[in-house]
């Protein structure tokens, strides 16, 4: 789905929040559109989950104003409900329950009139067996596969993901990211909060950067790739190996690169990291 | 809505719940069973009795703990039924509210249709029929020793019934005010600390005016103090003050307890 004529699911503009008398959102927007994947990225602490958390009304801004299916939260009513779906990154889920009674209770409470529980189940690999235990006594990486069949189930239009990950094998995250396209296909908007960049590299359509609560910049994959800084490699004639990081290839780097008498030459891929790193450091 | 918040607090309350229903329960019995078969002990002991009774409430003058009526009263004011009533009520509310907004458990309800306010309700409608039925545990208690003792003719069961209806009011008031201190509170062990401060703060002024010769009027402000089965007995009805006193006490919290759930900046 093109996202210039997509709708907005989520607008979020000039959220400031403080905690204990800190400053931990400052001046915080963004937009997710219907059939896209907005990735929210920033170090532990940076103001992720606590943005997720204004955006769903569990959490009220000291400013700033978001608006979820074009209705202001809080202020319109709670249309909203029962279309989101939400991931924490710590998981919650009652304990004492066993996985299938956690999983009617909520989708009761969503009130949803048909469910993907099925197919979300196979998916994460959720046998009936597993289902019958309580969820105390799964390992963390089950529980984390029933928080996302839980979040998922109802068929949400806007999907609020923080960390989603966390604790899954390298086979369920490939699945679980592999779903994330065919929701974004369907044209389900996609918020994922992570600090795990290759995952966010390979689904996101658009990324915020965030740190100490600002957003330090919003832009597309395509636009970042195009900023990213280039590691680059190179092994001399006489043995010796030079390594930097280039802002951009052009005739500055054609030119030391030729000077370094190179035998082989090597840039790298651009990674997130480096942007973030750098991005990072400019606004410490 | 709330009907699966009430499930849902009925499952996670459960165990606490029946235990704290089963003590009035046997206290019931055991009270019954024990005042024939220790009648002469209890006459030897009779001056003993008389200073303890201030510890179970029965300082009404004219009620005799040492007849039936009074001795099968004393379930529905022993220590034990009232500290039960406080834990089972402190059980359906303040784990529900205010332990899980600690741990993240609410924020899991909340982003579902289910509201503040909702969930609120919900609670209510869980623990409300519950507090009501509360104070049939010592009824049933005093039914079963009365009947095991055979003390079943000249028993007055309706002013019984009408002790069982007031202590489930009390129930409700307790109730109320978990609603209200599990919205309120951040977590669940600042709760349960308010909670336990607050109850405790009633009995000691409901045993001090009952212990205290002039200090009579401390009594109401205590709900202990507006829970009075010997008066009940006396008069041979409820008091309507106290039914109105504890009810709209009750009402008044949890409009509060809404209140604040609305304007609580964090879920």
């Amino acid at each position: 789905m093109p996202l210039m004529t997509a709708r907005p699911l989520v607008e979020a503009r000039g959220l400031c929040v403080s905690l204990g008398g800190t400053r931990v959102l400052d001046d915080v927007g963004l937009t997710v559109s219907e059939g896209e994947v907005h990735a929210f990225l920033g170090p532990n602490g940076a103001g992720k989950t606590t943005t997720l958390r204004v955006l769903m009304d569990l959490q009220r801004p000291d400013a700033g104003d978001v608006r979820l299916f074009g209705a202001v939260v809080g202020a319109e009513g709670d249309a909203w409900r029962g279309r989101v779906g939400w991931l924490r990154g710590e998981n919650a889920l009652f304990p004492f329950m066993r996985a299938q009674e956690l999983l009617d209770f909520l989708l009761a409470l969503s009130g949803a009139s048909r469910s993907r529980r099925a197919e979300l189940l196979s998916i994460f690999g959720l046998s009936d067996a597993v289902l019958r235990r309580p969820v105390g006594s799964l390992s963390a990486g089950m529980r984390q596969a029933v928080a996302i069949v839980a979040a998922l189930q109802h068929d949400p239009d806007l999907l609020l993901l923080d960390e989603p990950t966390n604790a899954l094998d390298p086979i369920v995250r490939a699945r679980f990211l592999a779903q994330l396209r065919i929701l974004r296909s369907e044209g389900k908007g996609i918020l994922l909060s992570s600090h795990v960049l290759e995952e966010v590299e390979s689904v996101a359509d658009r990324i915020t950067l965030i740190h100490h609560g600002r957003v330090l910049s919003t832009t597309s994959m395509g636009d970042l790739s195009a900023r990213l800084p280039r590691r680059v490699r190179v092994l001399s004639t006489d043995g010796t190996t030079r390594e930097w990081i280039a802002p951009r290839v052009d005739s500055v780097l054609l030119r030391e690169l030729a000077d370094s008498n190179p035998a082989a030459v090597n840039i790298e891929d651009p990674g997130l990291e480096e942007l973030f790193r750098a991005l990072g450091e400019t606004a410490a | 809505m709330s009907g699966h918040i009430a499930g849902w607090v009925w499952r996670r309350a459960r165990v606490g719940l029946m235990l704290a229903i089963l003590l009035p329960l046997l206290v019931g019995t055991i009270n019954g069973l024990a005042w024939p078969v220790w009648s002469k002990e209890r006459e030897v002991l009779r001056p003993v009795l008389t200073r303890l009774r201030h510890f179970v409430r029965t300082d009404v003058a004219d009620v005799d703990i040492f007849t039936p009526e009074g001795a099968f009263m004393i379930p529905f004011q022993h220590p034990l039924s009232l500290l039960s009533c406080a834990v089972a009520m402190a059980v359906l509310t303040l784990p529900i509210l205010a332990g899980e907004r600690g741990r993240g458990g609410l924020e899991i309800l909340l982003v579902t249709r289910l509201t503040r306010r909702g969930l609120l309700w919900g609670v209510l409608r869980a623990a409300l029929p519950v507090a009501l039925c509360f104070g049939h545990g010592p009824l049933l208690g005093t039914c079963l020793g009365a009947a095991l003792v055979g003390e079943t003719g000249d028993l007055p069961f309706a002013i019984y019934e009408c002790m069982a209806l007031q202590l489930g009011l009390l129930a409700a008031w307790l109730m109320a005010l978990g609603i209200l201190i599990g919205t309120w509170a951040s977590d669940g062990a600042k709760a349960l600390r308010t909670y336990v401060l607050v109850v405790a703060i009633s009995f000691v002024l409901d045993f001090t005016s009952h212990a205290m010769k002039g200090w009579d009027a401390i009594k109401y402000f205590s709900p202990l103090g507006w829970y009075d089965p010997g008066e009940m007995l006396q008069r041979g009805s409820m008091v309507p003050t106290s039914v109105a006193v504890l009810a709209v006490s009750a009402v008044l919290m949890f409009a509060a307890s809404l209140r604040i759930a609305d304007q609580r900046r964090s879920a």
